[in-house]
């Protein structure tokens, strides 16, 4: 078996009391294994941050506990010197520079390294800003550095809380590319929320997708994206069509002249067959993989 | 743990603005005052005169330095720099950056060790200062500047200048204790340096408090209870070194109550600063970071 990184047990976290009681995180469990890109994907509110902030003990769980490497977090910091994390928009001391907030973090450690530093601020695309007080940093620019400031300690386990978040879409590539890189060249582990399904499916190998604090899909980015497939059907006439599939799939006009149904490829040749019977002019059939965009939308509202 | 010291260290000291107000202010201030000191004696025939006539001892100036440092002013910078630097972390919401790195307590307390020798430092360096620069403005005034320093002397002097030291760090460990509270319950500057000063202060009028309460519950001995603040027993322990006797206001007297021994008191001030920091430390350990 391959090694766990995070197991996350059952977790739940309440805000606030009484009529203004807020369930942040809802029986959430999750197992992420080693070696990977791990995606938590879900809307603004989700409960994101929030389960980040429990896996790296800086929220206490109203129940339920986090493991890490197989040992639980709750008060074992030795743990968490194996994990570098940004968590929810960079931040930074306003009136040091970039370089001097990564030197004081690193000292905070006890892993200073003026090299590794500069070798940090090289990676993130910093160094040439390093040395200008962060008061005047974009957000992006804050974000880059608040990756570099993951990477000091030299994890294991980096954790990013929306980690393009502010970045020009070159950034973003540079970035997607630096996160996939610290997996399949560096053997880290990479657990990487987002709302960015685009993002998730381009880098992720597995996922979680959360909604209102709860896990509602778990598994592998691709087998979930062709999990779910429908047909594209253009027929002559399309009411009689549909009413003729109907009882038997779900069908959804597109447009007059064609249709989308749930149904895969197997069931193909039954369908033209009932049509052809019906009397019906079917002009093309096409599968379609549901896009993860339309799979996530859906999976929330299911969820909701 | 030299990195972590270094690390608040260099945090503390790149704040220029509140490095330069709070801290810089102690040696750079008594500078400037020898300053305009030396400038009035270079300028005016009386102030000169004046000078020559009746010079400063090093002993009085070195006990000046300590008796602002330990005024209520003086304490105000010590309460606003303890609550900016346990404050800033939760206003820039840095916290969540530096707790995986190392285990709360460790960077907590290593706060309260960095802030204390920074104090100790600005202290000291104000003290030394005075006492050498105005040996200079007397020399410029052509006055004698004394007493010379003997072995004798400084086996008398010294005692008295450390037991000043001692008070005014003690005093400031106090102080920063109730900013570091005040920081971990509000996670404002602002309101951590109001309530640490609003307590700083009130901490002076207990006294009052009780004295006035005994007398609407027609029990006097409640002033008693004074003996266990730490203000008092501060106030105490300079007493016995200025003096050789404690601190005895006169509604103390009056109750009869003898002032505690100087080693009594500094116990019921350490008692004092284990519990405060115990305290602060407790409520930090189990707090939800979550901004
Ligand atoms: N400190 C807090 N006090 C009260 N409520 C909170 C707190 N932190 C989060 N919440 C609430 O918990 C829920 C989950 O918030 P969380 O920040 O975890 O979401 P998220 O998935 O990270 O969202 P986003 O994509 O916007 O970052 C939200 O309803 C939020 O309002
Ligand atoms: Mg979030």
């Amino acid at each position: 078996m391959a090694a766990v990184a995070i197991e996350v047990q059952g977790i739940r976290k309440q805000f606030g009391t009484g009529k203004r009681q807020i369930k942040a995180v809802d029986d959430l469990t999750l197992t992420v294994a080693a070696g990977q890109v791990y995606g938590f994907l879900g809307p603004n509110g989700a409960g994101k941050t929030t389960t980040i902030r429990i896996i790296l003990d800086l929220i206490r769980p109203t129940q339920g506990a986090v493991r890490l490497f197989g040992q639980p977090v709750r008060q074992n910091n030795r743990l968490l010197r194996r994990v570098g994390a940004l968590v929810e928009g960079a931040t930074c001391y306003p009136y040091l520079t970039g370089r001097k907030n990564l030197e004081v973090l690193a000292r905070s450690g006890g892993y200073f390294e003026p090299g590794r530093i500069q070798s940090l601020l090289e990676l993130v695309g910093m160094a040439d800003r390093a040395d200008r007080p962060t008061r005047g940093y974009s957000t992006g620019m804050k974000q880059r550095l608040g990756v570099a400031a993951a990477l000091l300690g030299d994890p294991d386990l980096v954790i990013l809380d929306e980690p393009t978040n502010g970045l020009d879409p070159a950034g973003m590539q540079d970035m997607r590319a630096l996160i996939r890189r610290l997996v399949d060249e560096q053997g880290r582990t990479v657990f990487l929320s987002s709302h960015m399904l685009n993002e998730v499916e381009q880098i992720c190998d597995r996922v979680a997708i959360i909604n209102r604090g709860r896990v509602i899909r778990e598994g592998d980015v691709k087998a979930l994206l062709t999990e779910k497939t429908r047909l594209r059907i253009e027929a002559e006439p399309l009411p009689a069509a549909m009413a003729c599939l109907q009882p038997h799939w779900t069908a959804r006009a597109d447009g007059d002249a064609a249709f989308y149904l749930d149904a895969g490829r197997e069931q193909a040749p039954q369908i033209v067959q009932r049509l052809a019977a019906s009397g019906i002019q079917v002009y093309q059939v096409t599968l379609q993989r549901q896009t993860l965009e339309e799979f996530f939308l859906q999976a929330t509202q299911e969820g909701a | 743990m030299v990195q972590i010291f270094r690390a608040e260290w260099e945090k503390i000291f790149g704040n220029r603005f509140m490095a330069a107000f709070l801290i810089w202010i102690y040696p750079v201030g008594t500078i400037t005052m020898l300053g305009l000191t030396a400038l009035a004696v270079l300028l005016s025939e009386t102030g000169r005169t004046a000078v020559r006539l009746q010079p400063p001892t090093w002993i009085e100036q070195m006990m000046l330095t300590w008796s602002i440092v330990n005024s209520e002013i003086g304490r105000l910078f010590v309460v606003a720099l303890a609550a900016q630097v346990f404050a800033a972390e939760y206003q820039h919401s840095m916290w969540k950056n530096l707790l995986p790195r190392r285990p709360r307590l460790h960077l907590f307390l290593n706060k309260f060790v960095v802030l204390g020798v920074i104090v100790l430092l600005a202290f000291v360096s104000m003290s030394l200062i005075a006492g050498v620069g105005s040996g200079l403005v007397v020399g410029l005034a052509g006055g004698q500047y004394g007493p010379a320093i003997t072995p004798a002397l400084l086996e008398d002097v010294l005692p008295v200048l450390a037991n000043e030291a001692l008070v005014a760090f003690l005093a400031a460990l106090v102080a920063t204790c109730y900013a570091a509270l005040a920081c971990v319950l509000t996670h404002s500057v602002v309101m951590a340096t109001l309530s640490a000063l609003l307590i700083t202060v009130g901490e002076q009028i207990i006294p009052v408090i009780l004295l006035w309460l005994g007398q609407l519950a027609n029990n006097p001995d409640l002033s008693r209870a004074t003996l266990i603040f730490p203000g008092y027993n501060l106030g105490n322990i300079a007493a016995w070194g200025r003096s050789g006797a404690g601190y005895q206001p006169p509604f103390l007297h009056s109750l009869g109550v003898e002032a505690p021994a100087a080693a009594d008191s500094l116990l019921v001030v350490i008692v004092w600063l284990a519990i405060l920091i115990g305290l602060a430390a407790w409520h930090f350990q189990r707090q939800d970071i979550a901004h």
